[in-house]
């Protein structure tokens, strides 16, 4: 799957979970330059996106993530890999 | 057709299929209940949808605004829940409140602190205790009762049983005691890992054996007390072990069972609550062609409808049959509505062998050729009961759509392409959870029995047109082609209810009607938002005098009835008449046994009556000049005319 489509589809999700049309994320987003993305939402975020791609994160993984760039890459490995 | 309801495995209650899917909008239409002074009715509407956990959450948070701006959330009916959990509420507390809008419930819940499920229900000052609760709910899950291993001591096993089921009694006596409410006691989904294997059936102390000892113990423990049970264990295993609990997001964040599943619990408990409050459904109103056997009795006749054992499209209705059945027993009021001549809509309750459903098991029959909804809301009159009472089981998508739209309290689920699964969705959808039952619930049925008497209709439901034109009708006119000729034969031979004069030709017949320049010939396709019904009428037109024809053959399938596509083919015959200069067209009406549906049909569409013989027929005429026939609201398109410009004829 091509980064740019990666993006798209995570933009799309994040709208969703966090409720805002608006908001468009960047690689170099973190959770604390959005508001209310606290470690609820987080685990809200991070299922979501497990069932849209149908991939899997571990804890290890996901305590790893440091920006949405890294998430990205993330994704991208892992569908690539069960594509 | 209905290309998105996915029914196989856990599909089913991981996506709540019976619910429609939610509308491209649903979020803009969020959005503009935020400003609605009284939003209850509209927040109930985009409840009633198939919503992820992501669109719960959004109908949640709308919910909670609404309250803490003290706005009204009537008609809902307010509902004070209290939780208590080993596990994190954070995510089912959402999934709660937004399904329970679907069961017309306005919920607030009040929760303990993560682990404290004691100390809430013990302490008289804790928020459980606080609050003024119509229920509280105790989601203890099998990592909740931390007991010492007792493998292969079945006394100790026995002790160990004891002490669980007393840590529950106390827990739901003081809350009986200090908040005089109800518990709703959620009973045990075992691990999906086994300790020996099939031995941890036979072993005592085992994690298996005692959740199974447990389990009982609650049941046994609930029945008679003012509390209910919860059974999470027969939801876990409908989808299975291994789906139900997620060991990762256990780890992740204290999710009791696997977030797939929000929904699906969610909407458990919803119903649980609604049935609390006196909610829960009471009556099935089930349409009859191709939903109670298969195929249609006015073409296909008593002998050809599938409904025998040893077909398994047969078995598959008469499996629906026997639930139907089963759920009479225990209270269901069941009724009829069908697209259907009475007498011959009664004729397999009377005279086929296999049906297991009898007219005396109905309530009210109402096989006619009127809408619906005025045919819902006469059984409801009727039997004095709510709108919010009724379900429909109907196979067709576009009945299905009527009823929502213009009688949105009554509930319609989604049904698949294969009946075999028609008993699975009904009871996935859960529309007659009980939370007790009585010795009155068994004469129930019999209370409302009158012998499938006929309501007669009082009114007819006006607004139908609007409706009509959201189907986004498609119908697409072409002359007899080679392609279509096998399907115009098998109408042309097996329709017998819409079908004016129900001639009978073989396909060289047709064919030479194709290549007769004397005749003209329509084959019509129907297409609508539900997907493509395919050829649903047939028209032979012959050529009597050079300025008139004779409509030798008009025959419909009774699965589009009700949607004036027969004005829309009126209107498609007098355009190609008036272009080859024809001035008038007659119709006749030849009665069969069958075809009465039809009688009024010539008259309905604005012929003048020329003749009546002494067998029944009727004669009529059209000039087509002066007719002021107007089609359905629907979008027509031509193929395979020889002048293109007839389309604006």
């Amino acid at each position: 799957m091509e980064s740019t489509e990666v993006y798209s589809r995570l933009n799309d999700l994040f709208r969703n979970v966090f409720d805002n049309d608006e908001m468009v994320i960047t690689p170099e987003l973190t959770a604390s330059d959005v508001d209310g993305w606290d470690s609820l939402r987080h685990v809200r975020l991070m299922l979501t996106i497990e069932r849209a791609f149908g991939i899997k994160f571990s804890a290890y993984e996901v305590n790893k993530l440091r920006n949405v760039g890294q998430l990205a890459k993330l994704i991208q490995d892992k569908v690539g890999v069960q594509a | 057709m209905n290309s998105g309801f996915d029914v196989a495995g856990t599909r089913l209650y991981q996506s709540l299929s019976w619910l429609p899917r939610p509308p491209a909008d649903f979020v803009a239409r969020c959005r503009a209940l935020e400003a609605d002074p009284a939003p209850g009715s509209g927040l109930q509407a985009l409840a009633v949808y198939a919503l992820d956990e992501n669109d719960l959450h959004r109908l949640s948070a709308l919910i909670t605004g609404a309250r803490h701006a003290g706005k009204s959330l009537s008609p809902l009916v307010p509902f004070r829940l209290g939780i208590l959990s080993n596990a994190t509420t954070d995510f089912i507390v959402p999934a709660l409140i937004a399904s329970a809008a679907r069961h017309g419930i306005a919920l607030e819940c009040f929760t303990s602190a993560y682990g404290q499920v004691a100390q809430a229900a013990l302490l008289p000052d804790s928020e459980i205790n606080r609050e003024q609760l119509d229920a509280v709910l105790i989601a203890v899950d099998y990592r909740g009762y931390l007991l010492a291993s007792t493998i292969g001591d079945a006394d100790a096993a026995k002790a160990n049983l004891e002490v669980a089921l007393a840590q529950l009694q106390t827990i739901r006596s003081a809350i009986s005691v200090t908040n005089r409410t109800t518990c709703i006691v959620q009973n045990l989904a075992p691990p999906a890992e086994t300790l020996f294997g099939s031995l941890d059936e036979v072993v005592p102390g085992t994690p298996r054996a005692f959740i199974h000892e447990l389990n009982r113990g609650i049941a046994l423990s609930v029945a008679g007390s003012q509390d209910v049970l919860f059974d999470v264990a027969g939801l876990a295993a409908t989808v299975g072990l291994a789906e139900w609990h997620s060991p990762d997001q256990w780890n992740l964040a204290k999710l009791a069972f696997s977030s797939t599943y929000l929904p699906l619990y969610g909407d458990h408990v919803a119903r649980i609550i609604a049935a609390l409050r006196g909610k829960s459904r009471r009556c099935l109103i089930t349409d009859l062609d191709n939903t109670l056997w298969g195929g249609v009795i006015g073409d296909d006749g008593l002998e050809a409808i599938q409904l025998a054992q040893g077909d398994a499209t047969g078995e598959a209705y008469l499996g629906l049959q026997r639930y139907l059945l089963e759920l009479r027993q225990r209270g269901v009021v069941l009724a009829v509505s069908s697209k259907n001549n009475d007498e011959i809509a009664r004729l397999p309750f009377r005279k086929h062998p296999e049906m297991l459903l009898r007219e005396e098991h109905f309530a009210i029959f109402q096989a006619n050729w009127s809408d619906k909804v005025s045919n819902i809301q006469a059984i409801a009159d009727e039997l004095g009961l709510p709108l919010d009472a009724m379900v429909l089981l109907d196979d067709n998508p576009a009945e299905r759509g009527l009823v929502r739209e213009l009688l949105p309290r009554v509930a319609v689920p989604e049904l698949p392409e294969d009946p075999a699964f028609y008993t699975r969705v009904l009871s996935a959808a859960g529309y007659f959870e009980a939370v007790i039952f009585s010795r009155e619930d068994l004469k129930r049925a019999d209370y409302y029995q009158d012998n499938a008497h006929r309501v007669t209709l009082q009114k007819q439901f006006a607004d139908i047109e609007g409706y009509l034109a959201s189907l986004k009708m498609v119908i697409t006119f072409q002359p007899f082609d080679e392609m279509g000729r096998p399907r115009i034969t098998q109408l042309i031979n097996k329709s017998n209810q819409f079908n004016l004069t129900t001639k009978r030709y073989t396909e060289p017949e047709v064919a030479a009607a194709a290549a007769d320049p004397d005749c003209f010939t329509l084959q019509v396709r129907l297409a609508d938002v539900f997907g493509d019904n395919g050829m649903i009428s047939v028209v032979i037109c012959r050529k009597r005098s050079s300025d008139l024809w004779e409509i030798d053959t008009w025959l419909m399938s009774c699965r589009v009835i009700g949607r004036r596509v027969e004005d829309t083919v009126l209107q498609e015959i007098v355009n190609h008449a008036k272009r080859t200069g024809i001035c008038k067209l007659i119709g006749r009406y030849i009665p069969t046994e069958r075809n009465q549906l039809v009688a009024q049909h010539y008259e309905k569409l604005g012929f003048q009556p020329l003749e009546a013989v002494a067998d029944g027929t009727t004669v009529w005429e059209l000039d087509v000049h002066t007719t002021r026939i107007k089609g359905s609201p629907a979008i027509v398109r031509r193929s395979g005319f020889a002048l293109t410009e007839v389309a604006n004829a």
